[in-house]
């Protein structure tokens, strides 16, 4: 493809008033994994849940994306090979946990199941009544009851500064080190003296070098309210793989509070959940679901720790369902979008175009926004087609990968898969 | 002949302007910035690769508070404002940005979010590529190990001081999201309207008998013989090397063009370690 990447518009002008060609057409029916509402929420004003939004103006931009080479003077390229985030995007794995404990809870000491040599411990404390800082000093270990001198077994011993420095942000009263790869598995019963009874300690456990694995997979990772999360749990050591009898599941908001318990549904290791409907306006972050586990392998006992985030959204704003077309220099969309509150609403549409092998090809990036009042509006789009022609691209057109979005409260509100095809 | 070729690219692209102004922005990472010439950056980095400008006084080290979530107007936001005035102020048309870790999702949330600020369109106009070194894209098990607590527990509140919106958004999963929606330039998703070129750190200098393991300073490589254990085998101590090129394009690997082919871990990449800072010099 030699056409060049081109930013066509980006400002206020409006677009050409739509011709006596216009075409009003509806989108096409929602997919499975389409992201649509089917009724406004109506529990929120503009008060108790504001627009964050600041520009004022209608903005439009839009870009080619045609493939281009690779190099470094050359360009970049839209990928359209298998999207290899989507996993990331519905699945987590975890060989770790973590137990919430005090000062004085770990001057009596506390076990700490391990399933291979070679784990990862963390202690973080909040306090700083021990201001040089945690110590190995204090420390006494215990495996399978037997006393370890934690000066040997302990490597890699490196405090919260050092952790600092390197990017990671634990607190500075952190003491972590290495488990001795020779020291073996089983109950460690780790204490610490010196802190106060109830300064308040967290124990982090991770076991890089453990076969058993944590894995929850959700059925989606956007959500609208009223629809229905469900997450599955396994654990599995690549052998063995087994539904956790002992678990337990909650949904956490974007401040961090927890909102509710998920409900285990039947014996498959699965948990439901109704994506609530709550007001967030001081969090513009994700929601979180956070398992916890403990299972017992005869002698074995694995304990792990889990989450994963997904976006949840009351039903603010939908397309209407419809949308006016003009084909001529360029593609020209206007897109009704019914609106329950005030705000600024995005949206991002992809067009394909055809190839000289009838084969569909992502060609153009689009995207526009605009305040819209109580009730909405339309949203206009724009995709300049009369560059296509050179790369050898024309219709039949396709919008694809279609987003409304609400700039204002940070929401995903719809997305269609494919939305509308343009002869 | 890069050079040249640049500047030929540049009056393709912008035929209106006879002659290109080169300029270099250097972004810091996740941090509140109030000097991050000297707190995160260096003189001796900034110095070193602006001496490749044709005005070496054509440069901007930026200050911002990306503690915030991407999109904040402390974040994104004061980004923009900084970059905006920068083109502005000195006629910059040929604009090189300098990201560091999760300075590359900031400066990619303006590069794939146009209508959120009509200050975001001059800067992509203007912008003729991102030099990203070790952008965290799709996140890092770090982030997610740091934020999570036993959250079924209620005493953890404390934890909360320690964690900011920059280190929640970047938990993998969190990245997954943001990367499928608001985000551009990864694997399945639109292209960014700019280059993205990444810098990958693939391995860690921490042993202290390694000469490599001193540049930039040992205090800041000791810790990651501890973050290693949550990452891959191909990772710079903080950053897997997947995420540090999960958007937009491989520039280059560390060793394929650092002095004896060296390592450039998390810290050493805004250093002027192995160089670097030579290799960035080059490009503008």
């Amino acid at each position: 493809m030699k056409i060049k990447s081109f930013i066509l518009a980006a400002g206020m002008a409006s677009l050409l008033p739509l011709a006596q060609a216009a075409e009003r057409v509806n989108l096409l029916p929602a997919a499975n994994d389409d992201l649509v509402a089917t009724t406004l929420s109506r529990s929120f004003t503009s008060t108790n849940w504001p627009s964050r939004h600041v520009e004022q103006s209608e903005l439009r931009y839009q870009h080619s994306v045609l493939e281009r080479d690779k190099t470094k003077l050359g360009g970049y390229a839209f990928s359209t090979v298998e999207n290899s985030n989507a996993d990331a995007a519905l699945i987590s794995e975890s060989r770790q946990y973590y137990i919430d404990a005090t000062g004085g809870q770990l001057a009596d000491g506390i076990d700490l199941p391990l399933t291979a040599p070679g784990a990862v411990i963390r202690l973080s404390t909040g306090t700083s009544d021990n201001r040089s800082g945690l110590s190995l000093r204090q420390l006494e270990l215990k495996l399978n009851g037997n006393t370890v001198d934690a000066r040997k077994i302990a490597q890699d011993v490196t405090g919260g500064r050092q952790l600092r420095a390197s990017g990671w942000r634990v607190p500075e009263n952190t003491l972590a080190f290495r488990m001795d790869r020779a020291t073996g598995a089983g109950t460690l019963t780790l204490r610490y003296s010196g802190l106060t009874a109830d300064a308040p300690v967290l124990v982090h456990v991770f076991e890089p070098e453990s076969r058993w694995v944590a894995r929850l997979a959700l059925n989606n990772q956007r959500f609208l309210a009223g629809q229905t999360i469900t997450a599955s749990l396994m654990i599995d050591d690549g052998l063995r793989q087994q539904t956790p009898t002992a678990a337990s599941a909650i949904l956490s908001a974007p401040g961090g509070e927890h909102l509710r318990s998920m409900h285990r549904s039947g014996g498959d290791g699965f948990w439901q959940l109704i994506a609530p409907e709550q007001v967030q306006s001081n969090h513009q972050g994700l929601y979180e679901i956070h398992l916890h586990v403990e299972q017992r392998f005869g002698d074995l006992i694995v304990r792990r720790d889990i989450s994963h985030a997904v976006s949840i959204a009351p039903s603010l704003a939908r397309f209407s369902g419809t949308a006016t077309v003009v084909h001529d220099r360029q593609v020209q969309l206007e897109l009704p979008v019914e609106a329950s509150l005030a705000g600024r609403y995005q949206i991002n549409a992809t067009l394909y175009a055809t190839d000289q092998k009838g084969e569909l090809q992502p060609a153009i990036f689009s995207q526009s926004a605009a305040v819209l009042p109580a009730g909405g509006g339309p949203l206009s789009i724009a995709f300049d087609t009369q560059a296509l022609a050179q790369a050898g691209l024309g219709a039949p057109f396709e919008l694809r990968d279609v987003s409304l979005l609400d700039q204002g409260r940070m929401l995903q509100l719809e997305h269609r898969q494919r939305a509308l095809v343009i002869e | 002949m890069r050079k040249l070729f640049a500047i030929f690219m540049i009056a393709l692209l912008w035929g209106s302007h006879a002659v290109a102004a080169t300029g270099v922005a250097f972004v810091h990472g996740t941090g509140k910035q109030t000097d991050a010439l000297n707190d995160y950056w260096t003189s001796e980095f900034v110095n070193s690769v602006r001496q490749g400008l044709p005005d070496s006084s054509n440069y901007v080290v930026i200050n911002c508070d990306f503690e915030q979530y991407m999109w904040d107007d402390a974040a994104a936001g004061c980004l923009a404002g900084a970059l905006h005035t920068f083109i502005t102020s000195r006629g910059i048309n040929d604009l090189v940005v300098l990201t560091h870790s999760n300075g590359g999702n900031v400066m990619r949330w303006i590069l794939s979010n146009p209508t959120w600020d009509s200050r975001y369109s001059l800067i992509i106009q203007n912008t003729r590529w991102v030099n990203a070194l070790a952008p965290s894209s799709l996140g890092t098990p770090l982030a997610d190990a740091v934020m999570q607590g036993n959250v079924f527990e209620s005493a953890l509140g404390w934890l909360l001081g320690y964690q900011n919106d920059a280190v929640r958004m970047q938990q993998e999963s969190w990245m997954a999201f943001y990367n499928s929606t608001w985000l551009l330039g990864t694997s399945g998703r639109p292209a960014l309207p700019t280059g993205f070129w990444n810098v990958v750190g693939s391995d860690v200098p921490a042993a202290i008998w390694n000469p490599a393991a001193y540049c930039g300073g040992y205090q800041f490589q000791v810790g990651l013989a501890i973050t290693k254990a949550w990452l891959d085998s191909c990772s710079d101590g903080f950053l897997e090397c997947t995420s540090q090129n999960g958007a937009g394009s491989l520039w280059f690997i560390d060793e394929q063009q650092t002095q004896s082919g060296r390592n450039l871990s998390h810290h050493q990449s805004r250093r002027a370690c192995h160089g670097l800072d030579v290799i960035l010099r080059n490009d503008l």
